[in-house]
């Protein structure tokens, strides 16, 4: 019974036959659909400018770093020049110790309109 | 003509699509022409049907190439066969990797190469065939280094290629299919009943002694799902039905074709937990529910890159990991 339930429906062919719209009907759905695509292309435009800024501003960040000496001062800027101190921390923010390994359970949370107040329950072992 | 606009201009009027400009500003017809107009007796008094009032396209049913003459229309159209309405929704997952996970890997992975920095040249991925033999003369390349296999180039991971989910492939191969074809259709129903997609059925390309498979019997099934469908499956997979399964460590860290794309595979118990079939269940024959195999293609185009954006969207790996 089952079986043969289930061969009925996948037996069914692949696609019903096309839509016929009146012209209105067609004028109507080709402007929101175009809308819509517009929509979405600005929006997905806006995201990629914001990951640009964002990596931009992360290499100034790190380019500054580089050539600060330890009392926090460009090289050039009259600060101490040469020396092992200098881009100390560009050298440790270059580190990718652990960073291949994946990140923690915790960070994969995805995210939703009303989040459970008690997110993750630390108390919880198998 | 002019009874003829005014009668459409009123049905259309009714109709709500209103149309202020050129319809509605007809003249009015005289009150003689109101008078004789009947169209049921003119239409009997007709010898010949009346054409169809505007051509009516009519899409060809298979497309037979490029050059034919009768093309069919693009996808976009809804008059087309392979209209899809879609997008219905913004999938959680869509939306996390979006607003959170593309720039948090791009941070993660961010290498500095200070202004005025130039690669240094490499040698050619395929080198040509150096020596004094004169054969060596007009041979093609060399073959890849270490190997059959030329690897996908490594690239830093930068605002243009952080690695993102492009596809996934649910894969089941029965092979008690080849006796009793109803394994095939549950594992068609149940695939596509979990995937939103329709699924596609392989035969055996040899037969194997070993394994049983005789050729050109069907006994797999796939299902190929992108964008909104791939989104929802995943996000049904890691918050459903992957915690709830018994004793899972997590996925092989060795898994990978060491090109992006990484599988793992779900028992026919694990399949049973999706919520599509756990609402119905007892709609599939006792013991046919099969396991499959899940692929997950990500745009990165090396495993690390790749096992790095699964592990923040919540898959987890276990053991050493082989890049």
């Amino acid at each position: 019974m089952a079986k043969s339930q289930i061969r009925y429906h996948l037996a069914h062919p692949l696609t019903p036959r096309p839509l016929r719209f009146s012209r209105l009907r067609a004028l109507r759905h080709w402007t929101i659909r175009r809308a819509y695509n517009l929509y979405r292309h600005q929006a997905r435009r806006t995201q990629e400018l914001e990951l640009e800024r964002q990596y931009n501003a992360m290499r100034d960040a790190c380019e500054a770093l580089r050539l600060m000496g330890a009392d926090g001062m460009m090289a050039a800027d009259g600060g101490s020049a040469g020396g092992k101190d200098v881009g100390r921390l560009y050298r440790i923010a270059m580190e990718k110790k652990g960073i291949w390994e994946g990140v923690p359970i915790e960070y994969a949370r995805t995210q939703m309109e009303a989040p459970p107040r008690e997110g993750w329950n630390h108390a919880w072992t198998r | 003509m002019a009874r003829r606009e005014l009668a459409v201009a009123t049905q259309s009027a009714a109709g709500g699509d209103l149309e202020p400009s050129s319809s509605s500003s007809a003249p009015l017809a005289s009150d003689d022409a109101l008078a004789n107009y009947d169209p049921v007796a003119q239409a009997r008094r007709r010898e010949t049907e009346l054409p169809a009032s505007r051509y009516k396209f009519r899409p060809p049913k298979y497309y037979r190439g490029p050059l034919h003459p009768h093309q069919p229309p693009p996808p976009s159209d809804p008059s087309s066969r392979l209209f899809v309405p879609s997008p219905f929704t913004l999938p959680r997952l869509e939306q996390t990797y979006q607003s959170t996970i593309a720039s948090d890997l791009m941070t993660l992975a961010y290498t500095h190469f200070p202004p005025g920095y130039r690669a240094p040249p490499k040698g050619p991925r395929l080198r040509p065939w150096e020596g004094p033999s004169p054969y060596y003369k007009n041979r093609p390349l060399r073959g890849p280094r270490g190997g059959d296999v030329l690897h996908l180039l490594k690239r830093p991971i930068t605002f243009r290629n952080v690695p993102k989910l492009e596809g996934v492939t649910l894969h089941t191969m029965v092979p008690q299919a080849q006796d009793d074809s109803a394994h095939l259709h549950v594992a068609g129903m149940v695939l596509q009943a979990i995937s939103n997609v329709r699924v596609t059925t392989h035969a055996a390309r040899k037969s194997v002694a070993g394994f049983g498979l005789r050729e050109g019997k069907f006994i797999a099934a796939t299902a190929t799902m992108k964008g909104e469908d791939m989104y929802h499956f995943l996000g049904k997979c890691i918050d459903v039905v992957l915690p709830r399964i018994k004793d899972w460590k997590g996925v092989r860290g060795s898994s990978g074709d060491s090109s992006g794309n990484i599988s793992f595979g779900l028992s026919g118990e694990s399949v049973a937990l999706f919520p599509e079939v756990e609402v119905n269940y007892d709609m599939y024959p006792p013991r046919m529910i099969p396991g499959c195999h899940v692929t997950i293609h990500t745009s990165a185009t090396n495993d690390r890159d790749a096992r790095l954006l699964l592990s923040s969207i919540g898959i987890p790996f276990y053991g050493k990991q082989i890049n």
